[in-house]
């Protein structure tokens, strides 16, 4: 008994040793197989995935250590580049949604595989700001008629697709209170109620916080309605693919869906040549192009770009149109693929985007006989936005 | 630097261990020197030199106590120099803002000062300081002729920013004499990767569900969410604390050193008192060895022994952070205590085990309410949304949401605080399966360390519109 008592004890000690041996000898292995790997590992310059610069080994130098940004510094660049990157994010990913975890950095990862940003509370102060400068925009030109046109998001319209249980700010309480700031002044053009009829439809990207060409297109029917324009002569448009390999920007954000690949449509007339013919003059840039799309970025990581090239200070549109009137419109990047549904009804069309606009817009105003103005945004762009103000009251400050 | 980082674990770490166990032994306490003055430095290059003005200032200090022994007097003028000097430079670096913005509120003048930075680990190692001292005083331990081991001591990596609080007596032996082996080494590897994965996988992802509801407007928040919050905080605070002692006392037995526990499933505990002596150990155990009882401890009269637990309960409150909502947490405890060491104790004992355990844990969460809460008067805002006085209803969706999406974490988290996983697991993996065992091992750590480099996965947006 005793003998076998002490046998045992023996084996279990004998156990217990090894296994500490054995955890000393993997955790070792770990650390300096990932130490080695670090050190042959190329340095990236730019991560596609992330899309953004990765931190460089910074320099060394006395005022660095002592202020400590050399040690902040080199620690985001042991994160940056560390070996396999992209494949450590992945693990992460995986394994916080098989904890349940269905949000990541404010984007949902919604149901039938569908990303949506959070609906963004409005910063008070700015977007008041906001509103009265628009406000007395109109007030200055009062025979130029104006019209607000918000676009609410993919988090707001497809709510049924937000993962179980999430709940989301209320958008169509925030529009209700923007619609009442600009009554009287602007006229308001209700997309919040088209989006909602085709909700069913694709009309916002699975994996980009914008909406997709058809989702325009609706959107550009209710503008339509609003602005009253004669769409008898309408030519028949018809969607043609251009890309099937989009992925876009809330997958990037999120880590969530980085394989998901979904197609862009641009719509083009059915019959070749009953469109008008444009010149785009990208102002800023001095570029002109005979095109509204930029195939050129359809290589890139952010392919919506292609409408319009992206982001530009201001744009100016010339058609061949058989019309005299002049729109120009304040608006972030969901302009960019309505546009091309307006090209048939206006002569010309001045598009300036506040965040990168430097110049003056009553100058736009006064010397190209502008005969209406759309503000066109999308909720949770304007509930942000801090530019508005500034570009709308340039004239005044001077 | 953080255990919990990148450079950490893939530069520092690899370059101190090889330096270490290649070095003959009269150069391994220099290198652990080095490398825990670097590890300071890399957070606060400018206090590296307060760190060393107060090496020196100590080490010439134990020296002149020792050499007074004799003479009780000089002995005792000259601890009480130390002790002094000690205090007025943790408070002047802790507390200055504390006292002076106190002092504004109440004086009718303005006095103006400027707040410093506060130095990392200074309460730590400030009490590391003072358990030296005073031993040596009390001749309890022998003085520390070696400055390079004193250095080791007060600096050294491990615990230095946020402990266990190891007191001299603990360590005067190991610091000349240790034996780094294997089994040592691998008992440290897995109290580490334990202490890491409570860090990065537990603390830092329960925290941000704290961080989510302690962001919501007030008027937001319903009476569950308000509990959810604070249970997140309640987990976050003790994974993040427990987690960093363990990866102490694991980095320490790859040094060959042994450090004292820390923590021991605090929220098991069945009544306030039981749950003081499973947090934080090192530091009650260090206030009861060199106030409480100097004080008298419990062998005096009642209101002595009253006034003994206050004194050192406001203590403890101070010690954690310079502000009026600690001295209240401290306070807050001191009176539970003494009502349980008086009064609740026979109720306490008739109750059934799960009322026990509600109750200690309810009080332990307000207890955390007072200490996550900015001020005195935010911590009250809190718990009357906690109590119904919020007027957002007892619960909304986004209670539901909080608890429903993070089912996962919330079920791992409770079990995590209890000994069972740990028993589950040594009892059918740990003894039994060598092979499954280490990958396990190895599976936690490269989880972790993959949650490490996310958390600069911060996608850039340029083309956000």
């Amino acid at each position: 008994m005793e003998e076998r008592r002490k046998r045992r004890r023996n084996s279990r000690n004998k156990r217990a040793k090894s296994r500490k041996l054995w955890m000393a000898r993997m955790f070792l292995i770990l650390l300096f197989l990932i130490c080695l790997l670090n050190i042959v590992w190329p340095s990236r310059e730019f991560s596609e995935k992330e899309n953004r610069m990765l931190e460089q080994k910074p320099e060394l130098t006395l005022s660095g250590i002592e202020s400590g940004r050399f040690m902040e510094q080199y620690e985001s660049y042991q994160s940056d580049q560390i070996a396999g990157r992209d494949l450590w994010v992945q693990l992460k990913t995986r394994v916080d949604l098989l904890m349940g975890k269905r949000e990541s950095n404010g984007v949902y990862k919604g149901k039938s595989k569908y990303l949506m940003e959070d609906i963004k509370t409005p910063n008070q102060e700015q977007m008041e700001h906001n509103l009265a400068s628009m406000c007395s925009f109109q007030e200055a030109y009062p025979d130029i008629p104006m019209y607000m046109m918000l676009v609410p998001n993919a988090a707001n319209v497809l709510s049924d697709k937000l993962p179980s249980f999430a709940v989301t700010r209320d958008q169509d309480k925030d529009f209700a209170e923007i619609q009442k700031a600009l009554k009287g002044h602007l006229t308001w053009v209700d997309v919040s109620s088209a989006m909602k009829d085709h909700k069913s439809e694709n009309i916002y990207y699975h994996t980009d916080h914008h909406w997709t060409s058809l989702g325009a297109k609706y959107g550009y029917e209710a503008l339509a309605e609003a602005l009253q324009l004669d769409t008898s002569k309408e030519v028949e448009l018809k969607p043609y693919a251009v890309s099937d390999s989009f992925n876009g920007t809330l997958s990037a954000t999120s880590g969530y869906e980085t394989g998901y690949e979904e197609p862009m449509y641009v719509y083009l007339p059915k019959e070749e040549g009953t469109g008008p013919e444009v010149v785009v003059s990208y102002v800023e840039e001095q570029e002109k192009k005979a095109t509204l799309y930029d195939t050129s970025k359809l290589k890139e990581k952010d392919k919506y770009a292609m409408f319009l090239g992206g982001n530009s200070g201001l744009i100016d549109i010339r058609t061949t149109a058989d019309s005299t009137d002049r729109l120009l419109i304040v608006k972030d990047s969901y302009a960019n693929s309505l546009v091309p549904f307006l090209t048939p009804y206006y002569r010309e069309i001045f598009m300036v985007d506040p965040r990168y606009y430097y110049g003056d817009i009553h100058e736009i105003m006064e010397n190209n006989k502008i005969t209406s103005v759309l503000f066109l945004y999308n909720g949770n762009t304007f509930v942000e936005d801090n530019s508005i103000s500034g570009v709308l009251e340039n004239a005044e400050t001077e | 630097m953080l255990f919990s980082s990148i450079v950490f674990l893939f530069t520092f770490l690899p370059i101190v261990l090889i330096l270490y166990y290649v070095l003959p032994r009269q150069f391994k306490n220099p290198v652990l020197l080095l490398a825990s003055l670097l590890f300071y430095a890399w957070g606060e290059p400018i206090y590296l030199f307060l760190m060393m003005f107060s090496i020196l200032f100590n080490y010439i200090s134990g020296l002149d106590i020792a050499r007074n022994l004799g003479n009780k007097r000089a002995a005792r003028k000259s601890l009480i120099f130390n002790v002094v000097v000690n205090l007025c430079v943790l408070g002047f670096f802790k507390y200055e803002g504390f006292v002076l913005n106190s002092l504004n509120a109440v004086l009718p003048v303005e006095i103006p000062f400027q707040e410093v930075a506060l130095p990392v680990g200074i309460s730590f190692y400030t009490f590391q300081i003072l358990s030296y001292i005073i031993d040596v005083y009390w001749g309890n331990v022998p003085v520390q002729k070696n400055l390079m081991d004193f250095a080791l001591y007060v600096t050294m990596f491990p615990q230095l920013i946020a402990g266990p609080i190891v007191k001299y007596a603990e360590i005067d032996e190991q610091l000349h004499v240790r034996e780094e082996n294997w089994g040592r080494f691998g008992e440290g590897v897995m109290y580490f990767i334990r202490g890491l994965a409570k860090k990065v996988l537990l603390a830092n992802t329960v925290g941000m569900i704290y961080t989510n509801v302690s962001g919501m407007a007030p008027e937001d928040v319903s009476v569950v969410t308000a509990w959810l919050g604070c249970l997140a905080y309640t987990f976050q605070i003790y994974f993040d604390f427990s987690g960093y002692s363990d990866m102490a006392v694991g980095l320490g037995k790859m040094f060959g050193f042994e450090f004292p526990w820390n923590f021991n499933y605090p929220y098991i505990a069945q009544s306030v008192t039981e749950f003081w002596r499973r947090w934080h150990i090192s530091l009650s155990s260090w206030f009861r060895e060199y106030v409480y009882i100097p004080l008298g401890g419990n062998r005096v009269p009642v209101p002595k022994h009253i006034r003994n637990l206050l004194v050192v309960w406001l203590l403890t409150g101070l010690w954690h952070g310079a502000a009026w909502n600690f001295v209240a947490w401290g306070l807050y405890y001191g009176v539970i205590l003494i009502f349980e060491k008086y009064f609740f104790h026979r109720v306490l004992d008739k109750l059934p085990e799960v009322l026990r355990h509600i109750y200690s844990l309810v009080l332990v969460m307000v207890g955390w309410v007072l200490f996550f809460s900015p001020s005195f008067a935010g911590a009250l805002e809190y718990l009357k949304l906690m109590f119904g006085a919020g007027g957002h209803g007892f619960m909304d969706g986004e209670a539901l949401y909080l608890l429903i999406s993070n089912l996962g974490l919330w079920v791992i988290a409770i079990v995590s605080s209890t000994p069972l996983v740990y028993g589950v697991y040594e009892r059918y993996v740990g003894r039994r399966k060598p092979v499954a065992d280490v990958v396990i091992y190895a599976g936690m750590f490269l989880l972790c360390v993959a949650y490490l480099v996310t958390e600069t996965y911060n996608p850039f947006l340029y083309f956000r519109f």
